[in-house]
């Protein structure tokens, strides 16, 4: 269902008509750029048709005798698929209106609003219903989600393929099939859906952020020329860099390593690259910080009081419980980073387990950071699409190195036999903190910056 | 120290955890001055330290310690504790320090934890 007070977004929801005729609907995802089903566009010959009519009616919205908007569009190369069934379109003209907001994040059950073309009523007119299932099997490009019509049988949705599937003022999915009688109507009011999240991955892999989720967020734009210098660890940042960019549907970074594995670096060297691009950032190590009272000081300290609340006077548990309802009010990318999680107590380990991560939904800005020799079980999450558990080990790599010292000590002349010697002379067992301390010592060396006569 | 002598040093571990990371160690402490040994060694001891908790294990002023205390805090085994005032020595290097002070000097390790009395009851930490 929509949010209670909104309008239903008219004005960015277009017919779409294939050769003049009338085939399905689409909704714009970015300014000028518009998702459909693959289906609905599909020419005789099996692919895409490059070029569409589309047609919309902003005065349904706003009932301010707008006039319509016609416009054509062409298919944007390489973003549509037929294995997950939608295709996107560039607008020739701007339809001035705002793209729709996407979310990755779904429960089942859930109430949804789908505005479209369907033969019920071509001017344009709303199914409703409750998402069934978030798991269906579909032949291609699956899993799917189920929906649920509350109207059931016979309503003509021949056209609405296309349409957003809206919950929550969000767009979780597209319209993708639905069974059908004899009649053209719905057989009991089950329709196929593909989740937002397959279009937002799928053109992000050809062209890294041209989509992101929850769009009402002003997510930051990456910025490689302030990367983090650390040894390796590539994907962790790649997922990590996703996250707080909001390009991502992942959620948790869970960083697990044993001592000298480089966990701590890598938590301050993110926690510098977030607050570079403008993030919010609440931290606590549990190395210092043993009680959830104090970590829950150590959150407030860094990311101040607009974003954690002090809790009232004589307040006890119910605190924690509002420092999710006041998060979830916050609109900014949000980064929450617990470092050392082996050594956390009872209840913040339950706040995070049972509290926190079932409610991660509520707060589609915010990135979860935990770091340690153990992480949390993720038990209370869907693990494989939210959660990203890097388990950190040695780096035996040369040139990881080399292109860490490069960009340690960009003046200081460290080389590749430098480099193999230490890792070779160790016979490749130096944990990443040791290999530093090495590198540190090699390179006060070559620059005349150690002390003589101390050796033991 | 030269840039062989580091390697001569982690060959000799032949792998071995443990005299890797007091390889390294001794690696590091070759290019700082020798006291930096006795202040590394006496930082090992506790979870974490500050300049108070460092002079009291070397039984050292303020003054004195402060120069001891500017170069430990610089080392790259030598992290944070909490808001920028403590330090700790990282684990495994921590360990490892204290393993071979108690097999190999532990009268130097039991100098190093007795209580300074210098200094007033309770001033230690």
């Amino acid at each position: 269902m929509g949010v209670p007070g909104l309008r239903t977004p008219w004005a960015s929801i277009a017919k779409i008509a294939v050769g003049g005729e009338h085939k399905g609907t689409g909704f714009l995802i970015a300014p000028k750029l518009l998702v459909t089903a693959f289906h609905v566009v599909e020419g005789a010959d099996g692919q895409a048709v490059q070029v569409i009519g589309l047609n919309f009616n902003p005065n349904a919205e706003h009932e301010d005798g707008r006039p319509a908007i016609e416009t054509e569009a062409t298919l944007l190369p390489a973003q549509w698929s037929r294995e997950h069934d939608f295709a996107i379109f560039e607008c020739a003209k701007s339809p001035n209106a705002k793209p729709l907001v996407l979310t990755e994040r779904c429960r089942r059950m859930r109430d949804f609003l789908s505005p479209g073309f369907g033969g019920q009523d071509p001017g344009g007119f709303s199914v409703t219903g409750s998402i069934a299932s978030l798991n269906e099997p579909e032949e291609t490009g699956g899993p799917v989600f189920g929906l649920q019509l509350d109207s059931g049988s016979g309503v003509l949705v021949e056209g609405h393929s296309g349409a957003p599937v809206i919950v929550d003022g969000r767009v979780v999915a597209l319209l993708r099939t639905a069974y059908l009688d004899e009649y053209g109507g719905t057989k009991g009011g089950l329709i196929r859906a593909t989740p937002i999240r397959h279009v937002v991955e799928s053109c992000n892999n050809q062209n890294p952020g041209i989509l992101r989720y929850n769009a009402n967020i002003v997510w930051p734009q990456p910025n490689l020329a302030i990367a983090p210098i650390v040894a390796d660890r590539k994907n962790e940042f790649h997922e990590f860099e996703r996250m707080i960019t909001g390009q991502s549907q992942k959620r948790v970074l869970l960083v697990e390593g044993g001592s000298g594995h480089g966990k701590s670096v890598l938590v301050e060297e993110f926690k510098k690259y977030a607050q570079r691009l403008g993030v919010t950032i609440a931290i606590a190590n549990l190395k210092s910080e043993r009680s959830i009272d104090t970590v829950f000081r150590s959150f407030q300290f860094s990311a101040g009081e607009d974003a954690i609340p002090q809790p009232e006077d004589g307040e006890k548990d119910s605190y924690y419980t509002r420092v999710i309802d006041h998060l979830s009010s916050f609109r900014s990318p949000f980064l929450l980073i617990i470092d050392t999680w082996e050594a956390a107590p009872d209840d913040l380990a339950k706040w995070v387990e049972y509290q926190l991560f079932p409610q991660l939904d509520r707060m589609p800005h915010l990135t979860v950071m935990i770091a340690g020799q153990k992480v949390p079980a993720p038990d209370h999450l869907d693990a494989e699409t939210v959660v990203e558990h890097s388990r950190l080990g040695l780096i035996p790599v040369v040139d990881d190195w080399l292109d860490f010292c490069a960009r340690r000590w960009p003046s200081v002349p460290i080389v590749r036999q430098h480099v193999e010697g230490i890792l070779f002379a160790s016979n490749l067992q130096l944990t990443p903190s040791q290999m530093y301390s090495n590198l540190d010592t090699v390179q006060r060396i070559l620059t005349g910056n150690a002390a003589s006569g101390a050796a033991r | 120290m030269t840039i062989d002598d580091i390697l001569a040093s982690l060959r000799q571990a032949k792998g071995d955890p443990q005299l890797l990371a007091l390889a390294t160690v001794d690696s590091v402490l070759a290019t700082h001055r020798p006291e930096l040994r006795a202040a590394l060694e006496a930082a090992a001891i506790p979870h974490w330290f500050n300049h108070q908790i460092l002079g009291s294990l070397l039984r050292l002023g303020d003054s004195e310690v402060a120069a001891s205390f500017e170069t430990l805090t610089s080392l790259p085994f030598v992290e944070q504790y909490g808001d920028g005032v403590n330090f700790n020595v990282h684990e495994a290097t921590r360990l490892a320090i204290g393993r071979r002070l108690e097999s190999q000097e532990p009268e130097r390790l039991v100098k190093i934890v007795s209580p300074d009395r210098r200094k007033p009851e309770g001033r230690i930490p």
